[in-house]
């Protein structure tokens, strides 16, 4: 019996070495460009965090596509979100399943590429047939998926990027004879001003209890720290806001928080502010310009019923640096794949971000495109050309088509005017991650809203949790 | 000869069993102690630079979180465990002198075995809103203002209280079902003894039930400390994944709650490991309290 056992464990621990040295790790990919794509059955699976509406009008990519390419066969599963993303392709990378194509942000990818498990695009785009022309495309995207830690090689093309936008209500704003100039953004001290000379704050007939929801805290900390010239990470991983700007910086918005002027979807145990936005319970929201769709007024019951809705670029610091937030996935692909699939893999890429298809998704979700090309095309510009229209007759005057768009329109009207003004934080990876640090700011600010912890108590917990 | 050829059937009719036990047990539990002492673990690539034996362990006796983890856990383990079980005992008790309506009851008592945690969590987390939940609707009555448990600014006792609340009532049903097939099983005959000699039913209930009964409270005693020790889906369920009130964050996080942390940063390298040592850090702690529990029961469970 002990023998037995003895050889039973004996056969474990060998199991267990083995299964461990096994690997011995997967080599940096040699990329191999195939001339033109074999005429063989290639099936390619692309993860995606987007929602149905979204996904929709990829597969109708997928589908014009495949007409030219009939031998290609392409499937896209959406992880739920874009952190399922990320999550699912770990444990793929480990169990040898990964996708041929995944989207994702440059944290995602510099988790993967601690893999080896994503390739450089580089002799693609340059390629004399299947390449692209780089100088088409905004720079802002590519200098994201271009940073130092990936040593200058371009490993994700941008697909779809967004920006942050306010959404207002127009129609209470009017009341108080508040106007906004959509073509500029609105400052923070406008805001303590509005809130100070008017009587909007309240809880009266045409009044709101808060005056503007900040959905992404962490967005907000990383942004609100480059209005503010106040130092927040570097691409060694060092974490940079233990010092006085940025508690000027949090000092000044606690006031506000404190003065119901600014508030988080946590305070009405959300996580996006567009409810109590439609509800009447905030006057402004400032989130993703892809979230346009959910911020459209269309409760009847909610306080001011469907109101008229308006849409500004990100708030600023009056006299700050202006910069906002560059988000949005990028699509890149994985090592594990023949070289049939990449080339296919990347042909579909380039397609997805032609000049029209970038130009079409941009106008039907509130990304924007992300070709200089795209933003060019006459499609494009007739469907920015009616905020014009909407300026001249109003709200009343225009279709019940146009109004469908409208809020699309005035979403990507809002970006366009902040594309100088882009910015993304470094990607890192050591002990601890980019995106570790987006959440622990999230809830450094979550905490000093709540009046949990001072400013001090959240800057030290933040270094703490990132081991600093 | 003949035994060896009985050891041989006994191991063939083990065979499933034994082969499923080590590949979703032993091979897992081993590779969890192989992991912590790896430096510098490359999870996606599956490699490593030497090992090392404190530097995993560092890192989680250093956490920020783990002081805190400890604390809720056995916060969570020595009050809500005894509470459960002697509740349990109670009702069970209850349930089987009463005829009418039993099925009923059991049936009850036992859907939250069934039923998801998570999804009991999200209903807890309703009926002790601040604004619109049963809970404070029914302190309401006795004349008590509403109490913020698990809202916004919630502080890390009112949200405990909670807690404790949930998953004392979640546990309830396992813990009576096995009472309950403990207590059918007791012979009549020893109650009807004392009722011949007119003994209360305290009495009866200390001096008959329970000693009969303590094989099957060890039993329940022993795997609800083990499951205590492990809590976390609970948490998710009731505060999501902030582990604490909004602006509260990581104010319940428990044990099992730092290994799915450092799980969760498993692209870095190094985390895996860190995992696998909070892993068996827990391991460490539930053996011991394990073993406790069977020294202090010895003398007291009559089989």
């Amino acid at each position: 019996m002990k023998k037995v056992f003895t050889l039973l464990m004996s056969f474990i621990f060998v199991l267990t070495l083995s299964a461990c040295l096994g690997g011995g790790g997967r080599a940096e990919t040699e990329v191999t460009v195939l001339d033109e794509l074999p005429n063989e059955p290639i099936n390619i699976t692309i993860w995606t965090g987007f929602g149905q509406a979204n996904a929709d009008l990829m597969q109708a990519m997928f589908d014009s596509f495949t007409e030219t390419y009939p031998q290609v066969n392409i499937v896209q599963l959406s992880q739920g979100g874009w952190s399922g993303v990320r999550d699912a392709t770990i444990q793929a990378i480990v169990a040898g399943t990964t996708p041929t194509i995944v989207m994702g942000y440059p944290d995602h990818f510099v988790e993967y590429l601690n893999g080896n498990a994503i390739i450089p695009l580089d002799d693609f785009i340059n390629h004399p047939d299947h390449g692209v022309d780089l100088d088409d495309f905004v720079q802002g995207f590519l200098d994201e998926n271009r940073q130092d830690i990936f040593d200058g090689k371009l490993f994700a093309m941008p697909f779809a990027k967004s920006t942050e936008m306010v959404v207002y209500n127009r129609t209470v704003f009017e009341h108080h004879g508040i106007t906004f100039d959509p073509t500029q953004p609105i400052t923070w001290e406008r805001i303590i001003e509005i809130a100070e000379t008017t009587d909007i704050l309240g809880t009266g007939a045409m009044q709101c209890e808060f005056l503007i929801n900040v959905d992404s805290a962490a967005n907000f900390f990383v942004n609100s720290s480059r209005q503010w010239g106040a130092p927040y990470t570097n691409a060694n991983g060092e974490i940079l806001i233990d010092n006085a700007t940025t508690r000027e910086m949090l000092s000044f918005f606690e006031d506000l928080m404190n003065r119901n002027i600014l508030a988080f979807p946590i305070e009405w145990d959300q996580a996006f502010g567009s409810q109590p936005f439609q509800r009447g319970d905030v006057c402004m929201s400032q989130g993703s310009t892809a979230g346009t769709r959910h911020n459209i007024p269309r409760l009847e019951n909610g306080k001011f019923g469907v109101f008229e809705m308006g849409v500004l670029p990100t708030v600023q610091k009056e006299g700050g640096t202006f910069s906002s937030m560059q988000q949005g996935p990028n699509i890149a692909i994985i090592s594990d794949a023949t070289d049939a699939e990449r080339l296919a893999s990347w042909l579909l890429i380039r397609y997805m971000t032609n000049t029209e298809n970038t130009a079409n998704f941009a106008m039907n979700t509130g990304y924007v495109p992300v070709r200089v090309s795209g933003f060019e095309t006459d499609e494009y510009q007739a469907f920015l050309g009616l905020i014009d229209r909407y300026n001249e007759v109003g709200l009343t005057g225009l279709t019940f088509d146009q109004r469908d768009r409208l809020p699309f329109v005035q979403a990507a009207s809002a970006a366009f005017v902040q594309v100088d003004w882009f910015s993304f934080d470094p990607a890192f990876i050591g002990r601890t991650s980019s995106s570790g640090a987006r959440n622990e700011s999230e809830l450094l600010f979550e905490a000093i809203y709540a009046g949990t912890r001072t400013i001090d108590e959240a800057i030290r917990r933040m270094l703490s949790q990132l081991g600093q | 000869m003949l035994e060896d050829k009985h050891n041989i059937k006994a191991w063939f009719y083990l065979a499933p069993a034994m082969v499923l036990l080590i590949i979703f047990t032993f091979y897992p539990i081993f590779n969890a102690f192989f992991l912590a002492f790896l430096r510098d673990f490359n999870y996606l690539q599956g490699t490593w630079e030497g090992f090392t034996f404190f530097e995993n362990f560092g890192f989680v006796f250093r956490n920020p979180n783990f002081r805190d983890a400890l604390t809720n856990t056995l916060i969570i383990t020595f009050v809500s465990v005894p509470i459960a079980v002697i509740i349990a005992l109670l009702v069970s008790v209850w349930l089987n002198s009463i005829v009418k309506f039993r099925g009923v009851f059991q049936t009850i008592f036992f859907l939250p075995y069934v039923t998801n945690a998570i999804a009991i969590g999200m209903a807890f987390a309703f009926l002790f809103n601040r604004n619109f939940g049963l809970v404070n609707t029914m302190l309401g009555w006795i004349g008590f203002s509403p109490i913020n448990w698990v809202g916004l600014r919630a502080t890390w006792g009112m949200a405990m209280i909670a807690f404790l609340v949930f998953t004392t009532w979640s546990s309830l049903a396992f813990r009576i079902m096995v009472f309950l097939s403990g207590l059918q099983n007791i012979d009549k005959q020893y109650y009807d003894a004392a009722r011949v000699d007119s003994t209360r039913r305290y009495r009866i209930f200390r001096r008959i039930t329970v000693p009969l009964l303590s094989p099957m409270i060890f039993y329940i005693t022993i795997t609800s400390f083990i499951g205590s020790f492990k809590t976390y889906t609970e948490v998710i369920g009731m505060f999501g994944e902030r582990l604490g009130p909004p602006g509260n964050d990581r104010a319940m996080i428990t044990m099992v709650a730092l290994v799915y942390d450092a799980l969760d940063r498993s692209g870095v390298t190094g985390a895996l490991s860190e995992a696998a040592a909070a892993a068996i850090v827990l391991f460490g702690i539930t053996l011991f309290f394990t073993l406790v529990n069977m020294q202090v029961s010895k003398k007291r469970v009559h089989y």
